[in-house]
């Protein structure tokens, strides 16, 4: 028990220390506070925000310190996400509690930033944010990191140090789960039982610290190790606990990417993964479930002058061996398998305009008891289209240059849901009755 | 629960290891405290050229440092140059 108030302590101590070095930190600089820190318009990192260009992601590689910008406003900024959400079929009982069966309106979310550069190695990129639709504040996406370059021989390692609480989240492509599309997903529409443990099951619910080093411009490599937080933390952050299988230990999390930068092209193939240990519903009694998670990925982008095209794909295997979940009766079998695809290509014309088109596939092995699905399938499939205009990528009104936003409208089609495309819930709903519409407004300050 | 793990001599090894890992982070920040130069990005990564586009060169840019740098890109930077960060010096917030 004292080791549990000391470990509660340690978590609690990391959280404020990131809070005390955001607030902290030198008013100087596409968040934003980056925007301010650098004198950069948003352009100059994103593509269409928050796809990262090749200098966005050394921008965060490097520690989130580049500066240069002449503002000395502190470094805070606001996110508000107003939605719109339609489902083809509403859905008997309410969306959520407290909403209808469809059409309903939402500040899906609100956030407040804070972080960017506090040396000229050490940066963060600190989140707070209120879920509109639970009804609940929270610690959402940290990353705080230190970062330096040295020589090795004849050749350049950019290296660095990363605290944060999401796998992924410290990735700088937008293949992986973190960061990749669709960038925004509407709340209100239903949720598929299944998904795989590195795709954002440990968001906010851990706390990660890891070694990179990008060599040569092109070889990212990290390692990083993950523990989850005691509960009495986690409720403290304002993090959801319902039905969470916590992490055993340390969880190891890797990353392996080459990255080519020629004239107008930017192509990046990698590796990710993430080895963890779980105590099914944080229960003991018959020892740990082991999730194995390997995934491939791979983005091209071609950007020239006003126009840019990106196209990014992922492949993630996850294998679970479920021997204390069985025993306990929360599984059919003692071993399952789960295959996770996603592939996106986008437009964008002068930062401004984006459209993109997308699939998703999520298929495995048939457990009736873990996914608690009408056949025991988990598989869940569509498309995403997607358009969006952000007028003010290249700067923002005068009276407050850092304004951006993203308006869009987004639909989703499936095929498949939780199993099946017709009958999923064995009450008569089909897979195309959770087809979505989401328009939303992603606004910046 | 593990019960060598919520022994008192765990809590202890817990504390020091809570100390010396707070000791580490002041070294940490007293190192990045100290260091100098801000990290600057590649040229392949900005798309940088030694030709102008069009009346847009490294020369009028808020980020060149006279005579052949820039603060953001490592060098050299030729002020006939250009890249996809150009910001007209008048602009630069």
């Amino acid at each position: 028990m004292i080791l549990h108030s000391w470990r509660r302590a340690a978590a609690l101590g990391a959280v404020l220390l990131a809070i005390g070095l955001g607030a902290g930190a030198r008013p100087a600089a596409a968040l934003p506070l980056y925007a301010r820190q650098t004198g950069l318009v948003c352009a100059n990192c994103h593509t269409a925000f928050f796809e990262l260009t090749p200098f966005g992601r050394r921008f965060k590689l490097g520690g989130y310190t580049l500066g240069g910008g002449k503002s000395s406003l502190p470094p805070f900024a606001v996110m508000l996400q107003p939605t719109f959400t339609h489902t083809a079929k509403g859905q008997p009982g309410g969306a959520s509690p407290g909403f209808g069966p469809n059409d309903n309106f939402a500040l899906q979310e609100a956030s407040v930033f804070t972080g960017g550069r506090i040396t000229d190695h050490l940066g963060a990129f600190v989140q707070s944010t209120y879920d509109g639709v639970a009804h609940r504040f929270g610690w959402d996406n940290t990353d705080i990191r230190y970062a330096n370059t040295v020589k090795l021989g004849g050749h350049n390692l950019l290296w660095g140090v990363t605290l944060n609480n999401n796998p992924s989240v410290q990735d700088v492509w937008n293949t992986t789960p973190a960061w990749s599309f669709p960038f925004i997903s509407p709340t209100l529409s239903p949720t598929p039982a299944a998904g795989t443990f590195i795709e954002e099951t440990y968001a906010q619910r851990v706390l990660g610290l890891g070694a990179y080093g990008f060599l040569d411009d092109s070889l990212y490599v990290e390692l990083s190790g993950y523990r989850s937080l005691a509960k009495g933390t986690e409720l403290l952050l304002g993090v959801d606990t319902t039905d969470e299988s916590p992490i055993d230990g340390i969880a190891p999390y890797w990353r392996v990417a080459v990255e080519r930068d020629f004239g107008k092209n930017s192509l990046e193939i990698g590796t990710f993964g993430l080895e963890s240990n779980v105590r099914p519903l944080r229960m003991t009694a018959a020892g740990t479930d082991a999730f194995t998670d390997v995934g491939v990925d791979a983005q091209y982008q071609w950007i020239s002058g006003r126009q840019a095209v990106t196209f990014r794909t992922s492949w993630i295997h996850e294998d679970h061996d479920l021997a204390a979940s069985h025993a306990l009766g929360l599984a059919d079998r003692t071993h399952d398998t789960l295959r996770s695809f996603h592939a996106s290509l986008s437009y964008i014309f002068d930062n401004t305009w984006s459209l993109t088109g997308g699939r998703f596939s999520l298929f495995g092995t048939r457990d009736a008891t873990l996914y608690g699905t009408a056949n025991g399938k988990p598989d869940t499939g569509g498309w995403i289209a997607e358009i969006a205009y952000l007028p003010f990528m290249h700067g923002g009104p005068k009276f407050w240059p850092w304004f951006n936003a993203r308006i869009g409208l987004q639909y989703t089609r499936y095929d498949k849901f939780d199993g099946a495309g017709k009958n999923f819930d064995g009450a008569g709903r089909n897979a195309g009755d959770n087809n979505t519409i989401l328009l939303y407004a992603w606004i910046m300050f | 629960m593990n019960a060598k793990l919520s022994s008192p001599e765990a809590a202890r090894l817990s504390r020091r290891a809570l100390l010396q890992a707070a000791a580490a982070a002041a070294a940490l920040l007293g190192a990045a405290g100290s260091a100098a130069a801000q990290i600057k990005v590649s040229r392949a990564s900005v798309a940088y050229q030694d030709q102008p586009d069009g009346g847009r060169r490294c020369g009028i840019c808020a980020h060149f440092v006279p005579p052949g740098a820039c603060r953001i890109v490592q060098g050299p930077i030729s002020p006939q140059g250009y890249c996809t960060l150009f910001t007209p010096a008048s602009q630069n917030g």
